[in-house]
Order: structure tokens, then sequence, then C-alpha cells
């Protein structure tokens, strides 16, 4: 184990150890650099995944308070969990389901493309696609994503049989295993997927691509790593120049201790990285740091994102086999005829039994309703819509002070109110999967309504424009030279890809421009 | 018990497999005067002939019911304990946990036969 000394103003400290921080943790350390990884989490191994889903739920997930408001329905259907994180070692990329496509060329030109949709915030990327794709390119190799690089897919699971012939009677055309960060034979010295469908509780094989088995063991063995576990960063603190200085966490023992830094990187994840930047105010930060935009929380996009659940005569089991393989790729365009902006993915997706009544349905699903799809647990075929989410500068996290952490301070509040170009994607991508089950003879199809935010993103983003957002095309905040955003609140839109690829590549851009930048001194 | 069979009415289900749900929201009472409270309340409202009504009737008492705190306390347990016992998975069908076992890859992940297998370039290798 390395140690970096509190008082060393020369590392680099990294909050969050998931898909952003994780990935930088391993770019900055192999390259030599010094970096302390502040991780609130405890760490877990693939020996102590539970294999029971409440528990692997409590083991996993960010279950400090956090609070909504706002007139989407997650408030009522989800009380309690308006966003669904991970607080352990690796991040919410212990839970994720691993589906890693690619954001399309006109989804960072999402103002451009879109116009000027009254009551949203919509900007264009400060990036060129171009740029990256280059990234992606770097991203998928190391992540060994399926249907890339030349590495076979995955193999169709029965669930995948019943959406892909649905879906190829009604006539889409791009309908296959997925692009996933999952081994569909051995790579990356680790195993292949053995079809276990465990995926959101901790894949026990390591067939799923997890900063907690690769990044950041792999940091760690380069020797310039001190990963501070169950450390919770509460405070970053500035000099009079304005460039930060220290990070202050709370350790184990829940006892306030202070890293001094060369530069900090913040990767909480969209929800946390908005409250931590929110809870460091000062004198001159009033508004909290980085945030002279008023920019920090606003924004927060989460993708349309619901079930869509068939129930059929004959016997499916959806549970068995890797839960998100398989993606309807034809409505991923933009075409305003449709009655929105923006394109979507539908996804495979099943849910083990006891989760399925609790996250798959809303709250106003009970009785008779509810008996029947359960009675049909074995003979239901599942989808996940994943659609662009609208930016609006009133959906945001703000700090609760009614609501208080074990520290003592504000949580986070999530407040949303849908855009109507949500609700009819949403609409339109119910109808179509309910057109794919029947044309494979559903006796019925259910939805459920928004699920909590899983993707948390934007709440920082890139923006060319200072006033627009937090930061530039590096991650690197407008107002402050040496803080980093790294994680998913740095996109400057959400566009319609499940966002760890994104995540991870951006991360690769901003290690090389942070080594960069290092060496040139600038930093 | 009556109102778990209502919120969850599978017929086929013992009445020991809803005993836990009823368990369970008796010890929060127990513990707890405000759940107390709201769980009294709620049963007072629903009346003591609520058991005895036909299951159409219970449906329409307890969704009047529907934005209460009785109701969500009541639909959270019976949700949340109902479905998370031995006896429920093998009811429903729900294998459960299949990495001990080495995975569905070689128990039935792919076994579905009424419907066309997909073809190689959409699908990939068994491993
Ligand atoms: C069930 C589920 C399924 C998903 N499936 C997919 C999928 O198929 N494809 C996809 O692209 N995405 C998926 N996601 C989303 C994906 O997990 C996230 O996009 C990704 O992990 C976000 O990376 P991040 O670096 O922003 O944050 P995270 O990976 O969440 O990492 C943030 C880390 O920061 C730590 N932290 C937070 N605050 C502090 C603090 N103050 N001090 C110290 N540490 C702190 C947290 O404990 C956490 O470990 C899924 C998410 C869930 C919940
Ligand atoms: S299905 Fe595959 S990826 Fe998912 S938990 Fe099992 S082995 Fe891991």
């Amino acid at each position: 184990m390395t140690l970096i000394a509190q008082d060393d103003a020369n590392a680099v400290v990294i909050i969050g150890s998931g898909a952003g921080g994780g990935v930088l943790a391993h770019e900055l350390t192999r390259r030599g650099i010094k970096v302390v990884l502040i991780e609130a989490g405890a760490r877990q191994s693939l020996a102590s995944f539970s294999q029971n889903p409440g528990k692997a739920f409590e083991q996993l997930s960010w279950l400090d308070p956090r609070t909504s408001s706002g007139t989407w329905t997650v408030p009522q259907d989800y009380p309690g969990l308006p966003s669904w994180t991970c607080k352990t070692v690796g991040g919410t990329t212990v839970h994720w389901t691993a589906a890693a496509p690619r954001l399309n060329p006109w989804e960072l030109r999402a103002r451009t493309a879109y116009g000027a949709v009254p009551g949203t915030s919509l900007i264009d990327w400060p990036l060129e696609y171009a740029e990256l794709e280059r990234y992606y390119g770097l991203a998928e190799q190391r992540m060994v994503v399926t249907r890339r690089h030349g590495n076979p897919g995955l193999p169709a699971s029965s669930n995948f049989k019943v959406m892909y012939n649905g879906a190829r009677r009604i006539g889409y055309k791009r309908v296959h295993t997925g692009y996933m960060a999952i081994n569909s034979r051995p790579a990356d010295d680790r195993a292949f997927c053995i079809q276990q469908g465990f995926c959101i509780q901790g894949c026990k094989t390591g067939a799923k691509w997890s900063t907690l088995y690769t990044e950041v063991p792999r940091a760690e063995a380069t020797g310039h790593l001190d990963l501070r576990i169950q450390c919770q960063a509460v405070r970053i603190e500035h000099a009079k120049d304005g460039r930060v200085t220290a990070v202050i966490y709370r350790d184990p023992q829940g006892v306030e201790q202070s890293q001094k830094a060369r530069l900090v990187c913040v990767a909480c994840n969209s929800v946390e990285t908005a409250r931590l930047l929110l809870l460091s105010e000062s004198a001159r930060h009033p508004h909290g740091l980085a945030n002279s935009s008023d920019q920090v929380g606003r924004n927060f996009c989460h993708h349309v994102a619901g079930f869509i659940w068939g129930a059929f005569e004959k016997p499916i089991h959806f549970y068995r086999g890797t839960t998100l393989a398989g993606i309807i790729e034809d409505e991923i365009r933009n075409d305003p005829a449709r009655g929105f902006v923006g394109g979507y993915h539908l996804e495979l997706a099943a849910l083990d039994l006891p989760s399925l009544p609790l996250a798959g349905f809303p709250c106003t699903t009970w009785g008779p309703d509810l008996a029947f799809f359960m009675d049909h647990y074995a003979r239901l075929s599942g989808m996940l819509i994943n659609g662009e989410d609208m930016p609006r500068s009133t959906n945001r996290i703000s700090l609760n002070p009614a609501v208080r952490d074990r520290f003592g301070l504000p949580v986070a509040n999530i407040h949303c109110d849908e855009h109507p170009n949500d609700a009819a994607m949403r609409a339109h991508a119910q109808r179509q999967g309910k057109a794919v089950y029947e044309a494979v003879d559903a006796v019925a199809v259910t939805f459920s309504r928004q699920t909590p935010a899983t993707h948390n993103m934007c709440t920082a983003r890139m923006s060319a424009d200072p006033a627009e957002g937090v930061t530039d095309a590096h991650g690197r905040t407008h107002d402050v030279p040496n803080l980093f955003i790294s994680d998913g609140s740095a996109l400057s839109t959400p566009g319609s890809a499940n966002p760890t690829l994104t995540i991870v590549a951006l991360a690769l851009r901003q290690a090389d421009y942070i080594a960069r930048q290092m060496r040139a001194h600038d930093l | 018990m009556s109102v778990a069979r209502t919120i969850a009415p599978h017929d086929g289900l013992p009445d020991s497999a809803y005993a836990p749900v009823v368990r369970a929201i008796d010890d929060a009472a127990a513990a707890d005067a405000h759940v107390h409270a709201v769980v009294s309340e709620g049963l007072n409202r629903l009346g003591a002939a609520f058991a005895s009504r036909s299951e159409a009737q219970r449906v329409r008492a307890l969704g009047a019911m529907e934005s209460s705190e009785f109701f969500r306390l009541a639909r959270g347990k019976t949700l949340g304990i109902l479905y998370d016992s031995p006896a429920a998975y093998a009811y429903f069908g729900y294998q459960g946990e299949a990495f001990s076992k080495g995975g569905y890859l070689t128990r039935g992940f792919n076994d579905l036969k009424w419907l066309p297998d997909v073809p190689p370039q959409d699908s990939g290798p068994v491993p």
C-alpha cells in the first residue's frame, strides 16, 4: 500500500472511484503521477458480493438520504430513492449492467440539431465528434466491449429471442445482443460471462468490466496510488488566488481530515458532485465552488427511462442470462415527425423476482393487475427504454438544509419537472415496445413510469461559453484552473446512449490533458 | 392478512406465505407509535367486515385509500416481503442465483423453443 502524506501538496486528489475516477486514477498513476483516491464506500470483492438481491442492494447502494421534488413520478414510485448509485470502491460500475453504446455525432450538437426547444437549456458540446470517437475506440478496447474491435457478441438469451423476433416482425433492422462491456470470451485477465443474470448485484465472475477489479487494483500496482476507503469528501478548499489547495474529508471514524492537493478531480456521480461543489461555498465562491455561472447542479438529466413488460403464454425465464444484452437501434435518430426531438434505445431487461414488484411497476399497480404479471413471472419478457431527455435549468440538484446526513451536512434535493418532449418520447417508445411484444403474441403488455435515475448527468456540464456551463472541453472548471470534473456531470447533454462509455472516454482524454499540462507546468 | 391478499392476490399461495407480511407490519407498529397510529387508523377505516367482503369490494375500499400513508405502508411491506421467500421463488418459477451452479449458461439461458433462433450475426458464440 502506498502512503502519500496529507500535507503533500504535489498529490493529485481524485474523489470517487467509479467509472470516471477509477479510470482517471489508473491513467495518471501509470504515468508515475501520485494520486490520492478518496472513496466514501467500502471495498467488496468477487467473493464478498452477496447473491441475495436485497442484501446486494444494501451492500452496494448509496443509501444516505436524498430528497426529491417536481412533477416527475419518481418521488411517488420510488420514495427515498430518486437516484440509484453505488457507494463502494468501483462506484456504480459495480451495479451497472454494462451496456456500452456510443453517442451519435448529432447528439453532440443537440442545440443546433434540435433548434430552440422551448423550456430547455440545450447547448452544443464544445468538442468535435472525431475527437470523442478516437477516445471511444480506446475506451472500448480497455473495457473489452462486444461487437467492437473484433470482440464477438454475447449469445442470445431466451429473453432476447422474444425481443428480437418481435422487433424483426415489426420491421426493425438493427437488433442484436448489444455493445456490452462484458467478456464474451476470456479477456483482460478476466473470465467470460456465464449468463447468470446477477449483473446488478455484482458480477461474481468478473466478466463484466468494473473499476473495482480492473482500474483500481492496476492503479495500486503502479505504487503511486493511495486509496482511502470509507472516506467521504465534505469540502474542497481554495487559496486567495482562487486555486484549490486541499480536500477536507471524514475518515472511517468520522474524524475530519485534510489532504493537500496540486489539483482536484471530482468524480462523485452527478448528484454528489454537484452537492460537493455547492457545499464548498466560500466568500470568493458564495454560491458554491466553480459556480459563478450558477450552472452547478442545473440541467440535471437522467434519460427517459422505463420498463416495458410483455406477458406470454409460453415459458421464457427472463432472469436467466445477461441482464441487458440486447438492443434495438432503429429509434436512435432525430426525426421530429415522431412528435419529439432526439432518439431512444430499446434495451433488453429483466428483474429478479423480489425486485420486480418494487422496481418494475408504478405505485398504482397492485391488486389483480399486479397479480396477473407476477403470476406470469416465468413467462415475462422485458425491455428498458433509454432515451435522450431534455436539459432544463430548473431541473437541478440543490442543497436541502431540512434534511442532513450523519455529518450534519444538507443532503441533495433532486428537482425534476418532465418536459413535454420527454413525455412524448416515452409514449412513443411504449407504443413501439408494445407492438414488438404483440408481434410475437403477447397476452398483455405493461409499463413502469420513470425509473430512479441510474444515469445521472450534466450537473457540471462542459460548455464553450463559460456562462452556460461549469467546465471547458477537458472538464477543467471555467472558474478554478486546478479543479476538474471527471464524471457524468461533465456531459454537455445526455444524448440517448447509456453514459458510462462516454464517461470513460472523457476520463481517458482528461488524463492525457492533465499529464500534458503537468509536464508543461500549467498545473 | 386480507389487506395483503387484496394488494397481491395469489389464490394459490397459502396464508403462511402472507404471514410474514402481517408480522412485519405488526412489528413496525409495535416499534413506532406513529406507525401504530397509521395502522390502526387504516384498519378502522376499512372496518371489521373488510375481510369478509368480495375481492371487488375490497379492491374498491383499498383503492379509495391509495394515497394514504396506511396504503403505502401496506403495499410496500407486502411487495417487499411476499416475493422474497423460497416458497415464492418456487411458486412463481424463479430459480435465483446460479453462480454456485455455473450460471445459466449450461442451465437453460437460451432454451426457448417457441420462436426461431437469433441468427449468428445478431447473436454470438456460446463459449
Ligand atoms: C442498476 C444500474 C445499472 C446501470 N447500467 C448501466 C449500463 O448498462 N450502461 C451504462 O452506461 N451505465 C449504466 N449505469 C450507470 C453507470 O453505473 C454510471 O453511469 C457510472 O457508474 C457513473 O460513473 P461516475 O464516475 O460518474 O460515478 P460512480 O461510478 O457512481 O462513482 C462515484 C463514486 O464516488 C463516490 N463518492 C460520491 N461522493 C463522494 C464523496 N463526497 N467522497 C468520496 N467519495 C464519494 C461514490 O461512493 C462512488 O463510488 C447503471 C447504473 C445502475 C444503478
Ligand atoms: S450474466 Fe455475465 S456479466 Fe452478468 S453477472 Fe453473470 S457472468 Fe457477470
